[in-house]
């Protein structure tokens, strides 16, 4: 696999900062971050140790397309904006948000994508108790933990498989990290066109001092 | 109620939903409002969202064409990490609804509010109960429901309940309606025993207190109730199902 497929960049394949990744592997219930260094790309297991701050504030929907053989393929609106049309049949429904690494599972910022249905379920839970939490902590975003996971068991007999919907939790509301900045990327068209810019673009907010007495320094 | 037992759980207002939630499930009230193990939206009710939307824009003085893309749109959103297998046929029957709503609700006029919040507040509980009244045309009030069946009739108490709040909460002489849309039909039908109604939801309230005034402590709750794990509160959702699993062993 080449490094693309392991590396998120700004816009549809376009040249851009890159941000390394966390990923959640549906089909065993594990989570992920992935580095490259010195031409090395590594994986680390972070799964029982998974504690982030999620940017919800930013997070953006629409279709993705993993299956490129290149960069992943991104046709995403920021959450509350019109979502595009997906550029082409291989585009899936999918999610991308930025995370913040808890000390223990890095410290940086990362990249969480996904089309995996299973584990679209778990953040859409966890989106769910975000949109309720925030009323009462506005400005704030969500330190997440990942506690568990469900099996879901899909099809039958020879069809029968399980992928296993991650289980996370807010364990608390915290300021914005300083180094968790959005900002918004192009959106992917079809195949023909030029990556467009995203319609709706949101101010990055305002970065604050992580005074908080976790680890998320 | 001499003190707040709603505190503890950091309470601070009721509303139809919660009070339904508790009347019809003890335990999925449990384990979403006090172990918050929050249960994700499912599509028909982010479908009654975005038909709600696109019928208010039309009324407000958009075209029907606008309206229902607003509603597509707004519904799009909404399911956008929804793995619900009920999207597409929400989303197909969305243009439809946004249709027969505008029919429903066009003689009364431009609505005077929508989505306007009111409180109730009742001598027996600490805490008030509040609601959004989907639309008001002076003193007569809307809910909107959309369904795949329309109802011949009020077959629903919780619907009535909602209503009820919404006259008693009101100054005035007010008049309820619940409308009921499908994609090719619609109902208009009044409330009439909204008095009884919101005395209902009163009562709820006040067993709510009782029964969290039992202990700060929610596992402790959880002991008092059992659930039904094949209801519609548990059957369409894992995360639900597993977590019941967890409090509850069953």
């Amino acid at each position: 696999m080449s490094l693309f497929n392991e590396s998120v960049f700004a816009g549809a394949g376009s040249g851009g900062d890159i941000i390394p990744i966390v990923k959640y592997d549906a089909r065993s219930g594990r989570m992920s971050r992935s580095d490259y260094a010195n031409g090395e790309r590594s994986s680390t297991d972070i799964t029982r140790s998974f504690k982030a701050v999620f940017d919800f504030e930013n997070i953006e929907t629409g279709t993705i397309d993993f299956s490129t053989g290149g960069a992943p393929s991104f046709a995403l609106a920021r959450y509350g904006s019109p979502i595009p049309a997906a550029p082409s049949p291989s585009h899936k429904p999918g999610f991308r948000v930025l995370v913040y690494l808890s000390k223990e599972c890095g410290g940086d910022l990362r990249e969480f994508a996904s089309t995996a249905k299973a584990c679209l379920k778990g953040i859409n839970q966890l989106f769910t108790a975000y949109q309720q939490g925030v009323k009462q902590n506005p400005g704030k975003l969500p330190v997440v933990s990942l506690d568990d996971t469900v099996a879901i068991v899909t099809g039958e007999g020879a069809k029968k498989s399980t992928a296993y919907s991650p289980v996370f939790t807010i364990q608390k509301w915290v300021d914005r990290p300083t180094g968790l900045v959005y900002t918004p990327r192009a959106v992917a068209t079809a195949a023909t066109s030029a990556p467009s810019a995203q319609a709706a673009v949101s101010a990055p907010v305002e970065a604050s001092p992580f005074d908080d007495s976790d680890d998320f320094g | 109620m001499s003190i707040n037992p709603f505190a503890a759980y950091g309470i601070e207002h009721l509303s139809p939903s919660s009070l339904n939630q508790f009347a019809q499930s003890p335990a999925s009230f449990v384990l979403t409002r006090l172990l918050k193990k929050v249960a994700a939206t499912g599509a028909p009710a982010h479908r009654g969202t975005a038909v709600e939307a696109g019928v208010s824009s039309v009324l407000k003085g958009s075209t029907l064409t606008d309206g229902v893309k607003l509603a597509q749109e707004n519904f799009k959103t909404l399911v956008s990490l929804s793995d619900d297998p009920r999207v597409e046929k929400e989303f197909d029957a969305i243009g439809g609804m946004v249709e027969q709503g505008v029919m429903a609700l066009k003689p009364y006029g431009e609505p005077t509010a929508v989505q306007e919040p009111v409180k109730l507040v009742v001598p027996e509980l600490p805490i008030p109960i509040i609601g959004f009244i989907d639309f008001r045309f002076g003193n007569v009030i809307v809910d909107l429901k959309s369904t795949h069946a329309l109802p011949s009739k009020i077959n629903n108490t919780n619907h009535e309940r909602q209503v009820a709040l919404y006259i008693a909460a009101s100054e005035g002489d007010c008049k309820g309606y619940l409308c009921y849309v499908t994609g090719k039909k619609h109902g208009v039908y009044e409330v009439t025993d909204a008095e009884q109604q919101a005395k209902a939801l009163a009562r709820i309230g006040v067993t709510l207190g009782k029964f969290l005034s039992l202990s700060a402590d929610p596992m402790e709750l959880a002991q008092l109730v059992i659930p039904d794990v094949d209801s519609f509160w548990f059957s369409n959702d894992a995360h639900q199902r597993q977590a019941a699993k967890e409090v509850w062993g069953i």
